[in-house]
């Protein structure tokens, strides 16, 4: 029997993927196809086919999402974005400053761009019949956030990158809602993304030293001439311009997803819906298996796993997210319907900005 | 017919259970607990069908069902002689013989695509482009590679004048708009070899020079070259390069950093095709060119095989045809 709610028991809904690597492939192959034969136009109906994939196969509290954008929408985004793309390059063939003080111009717009795309994708999004909806009265906070923080990060050495990170979290939680009710960033620290942050910075090292010790012990055993001073150094040479290769491959397969695996766990365990709050328990080496073999597949398969790559993703991070509700779920109250255009969505999607997530 | 679903009122997030009842063809109505509501079936907005993902139908007050028997709900809109949303590409990816089709058909097109239309498209447009466009391509290259790969020259004056003075005899009357000339580096890594920038300047090897045994066989390399630079191969791998990075966004998408790598080995397997087709191009303006000078053939066959490198390279990972290919084009 159900026990009387008090005020400090939480009941956890852990989020569920319930789609099909077969199944979404079937839906991709055929939005492949459509999109080529009409040189991308089926590509807005496409998006939608996909993203309503993803969304109507994630689950909590026994109620999917819906995503509600309509292609026609997507489709008038992308023409802009295109057409844009297309000025750009017949203006920048005209005189080489033209293209400077364009790209300055989309520096300078791409926070705007990004509240534009939150906002699409926000209000474009339900659950349980509930649209989301994003601040518009974001944009000073996206300004300093999207170019004041990457305009310094080239003169701090990186060292920059936790906080930017937080400022982006902090940016995406802070102005979504669900209905009237405003997502809430309160608990994540900027210290525990620069834990995250020299946690990676370590691990490289870490392995690059191990990897680099190996080596030389190799060349000590078997060509012990190799240090001494006047050989032949060719060999050393070959070996050791291995070591950005691997530097590289680490920072890629490893560090990356690893920095991002644990920002998004601190960051969605700092977030608030009211009186529920998140537990997101990704680990590192899993992730970092799941998109290493994923690569791997994708390769050997000409892209034909991709679709399965994809919905292995989205498994993962489902399985790994719990929701911990503090009272019913059923008190969520709609606001007012408002619409967004698609601009800022496609053309943050063409320039490849990131709008969260990892 | 009647099923139940989940109903949600549309302005709380408050989840009932409601039956779902189809009155007569064209009304159905939604019991719950407080009564009755009847809508008729041709107000309500059915989304698409989509894998075995539940239905959302909206009702005209704003009120949401999820219906998860998809087949009921398409009985339901069909009986009423509504239209039914997304049935054609829903039958498309259900039935596996067409998954099949859209799976062949998809390689047949990129395969066309690959073989036939990019290079054609970018033929096309590269005609569109100004020779003057396309020469300031390689305006630094070789300022670059100067620092990075070569060294000066160490052949005698003698021996440059007497290529310049051949390579002179070959440019008259050549398309209008180029700079040609002829330098000469040291290859150090790259050895016996040439090759040319979009604007004319074709650079040669001491190493390349010294083997030289013959004029027929180093003006054979210089028409190759030419070749390269009147038939606008840097251009035309510019754009087949950068519209197959697009089909792989496109076919792709975005996934993760990792899987962005993973569409790198297709563009790299298409682009040494893609720079294969231009050497045979190169070749056969060679061949035209010392066919229509009376200069035979053969002294191409004997400089390739000569400086012809003894590693062996894989195939599709060459960015030129094999040696004996190449070869047996000029034996015809």
């Amino acid at each position: 029997m159900a026990q009387p709610a008090t005020t400090t028991s939480t009941t956890p809904y852990p989020f569920e993927f319930t789609g099909s690597g077969f199944e979404y492939f079937r839906i991709w192959i055929v939005n492949v196809l459509l999109t080529i034969v009409t040189f991308g136009i089926y590509s807005a109906w496409a998006k939608v086919r996909t993203k309503r994939y993803f969304y109507r196969n994630t689950h909590v509290a026994g109620s999917e999402f819906e995503y509600h954008a309509r292609p026609i929408q997507i489709l008038k985004g992308r023409a802009l974005v295109f057409g844009g793309y297309i000025v750009f390059m017949l203006s920048a063939q005209l005189h080489p400053w033209i293209s400077i003080i364009l790209v300055v111009v989309f520096f300078v717009v791409t926070p705007w761009l990004i509240v534009r795309a939150h906002l699409f994708t926000a209000r474009n999004s339900s659950w349980r019949g509930i649209r989301f909806d994003f601040n518009k009265r974001s944009m000073a906070d996206a300004f300093k956030t999207f170019l004041l923080v990457p305009l310094l990060l080239p003169f701090t050495l990186g060292f920059l990158i936790p906080y930017f990170s937080f400022r982006g979290w902090r940016f995406a939680v802070s102005n979504s809602r669900l209905g009237r009710q405003p997502f809430a960033f309160v608990s994540a620290r900027v210290g525990a993304y620069y834990r995250a942050f020299f946690a990676m910075v370590l691990l490289v090292v870490v392995i690059v030293i191990i990897f680099g010790g190996l080596i030389a012990l190799v060349l000590l055993l078997f060509a012990p001439g190799a240090f001494a001073a006047g050989t032949e150094r060719a060999g050393v040479g070959g070996l050791l311009s291995l070591l950005p290769l691997l530097l590289m491959a680490v920072l890629y397969l490893v560090a990356v997803p690893g920095y991002r695996v644990m920002t998004r766990n601190v960051s969605l365990n700092g977030t608030a819906l009211g009186g529920h709050t998140f537990d997101s328990t990704l680990k590192v080496w899993p992730v970092v298996w799941i998109y290493a073999s994923n690569a791997v597949c994708i390769i050997f398969s000409v892209g034909l796993l991709t679709p399965w790559a994809r919905v292995r993703v989205a498994r993962y991070l489902a399985n790994h997210l719990v929701l911990h509700a503090t009272g019913d779920l059923a008190s969520f109250i709609q606001a007012e319907s408002k619409h967004a255009g698609a601009f800022g969505e496609e053309a943050a999607d063409f320039m490849d900005i990131d709008v969260g997530g990892i | 017919m009647e099923c139940w679903v989940d109903c949600y009122d549309g302005k709380t997030s408050r989840k009932q259970q409601q039956l779902l009842r189809l009155t007569d063809e064209q009304h159905v109505t939604l019991v719950s607990d407080d009564g009755e509501t009847r809508y008729r079936v041709q107000d309500l907005v059915v989304s698409r069908r989509l894998g075995r993902t539940a239905r959302q139908i909206e009702m005209p007050d704003g009120v949401v069902c999820e219906v998860s028997d998809n087949d009921a709900v398409d009985r339901l809109l069909a009986a009423s002689g509504s239209p039914v949303p997304g049935r054609l590409v829903d039958r498309l990816e259900s039935r596996l013989r067409y998954v099949v089709i859209a799976c062949l058909l998809t390689g047949l097109f990129l395969w066309g695509a690959i073989s036939y239309g990019i290079p054609q498209m970018a033929r096309h447009v590269a005609d569109l482009v100004p020779v003057a466009a396309s020469t300031a391509l390689g305006d630094d290259v070789l300022e670059v590679l100067d620092k990075t790969l070569f060294d000066g020259s160490r052949l005698d004056e003698a021996e440059k004048d007497s290529a310049r003075a051949l390579f002179a005899r070959m440019t008259p009357g050549l398309a209008p708009g180029y700079r040609f000339e002829l330098v000469f580096r040291s290859g150090e890594r790259i050895g016996a070899n040439a090759f040319a920038l979009p604007t004319g300047t074709i650079v040669v090897t001491d190493e390349l020079i010294k083997a030289i045994e013959h004029p027929g066989e180093l003006e054979s390399i210089l028409a190759h070259e030419v070749g390269h630079v009147v038939q606008r191969h840097s251009l035309r791998q510019l754009i087949q390069g950068s519209t197959i990075a697009l089909i792989m966004m496109a076919v792709t998408g975005d996934i993760s950093a990792v899987a962005a790598m993973s569409g790198a080995l297709p563009v790299l397997l298409t682009e040494t095709y893609y720079s294969r087709e231009f050497e045979r191009e190169a070749d056969q303006y060679a061949y035209d060119h010392l066919h229509a000078r009376g200069i035979s053939p053969q002294h191409f066959v004997r400089i390739l095989e000569r400086i012809a490198g003894s590693g062996e390279t894989i195939g599709f990972l060459s960015t030129h045809p094999s040696v004996d290919e190449r070869l047996q084009t000029f034996s015809r």
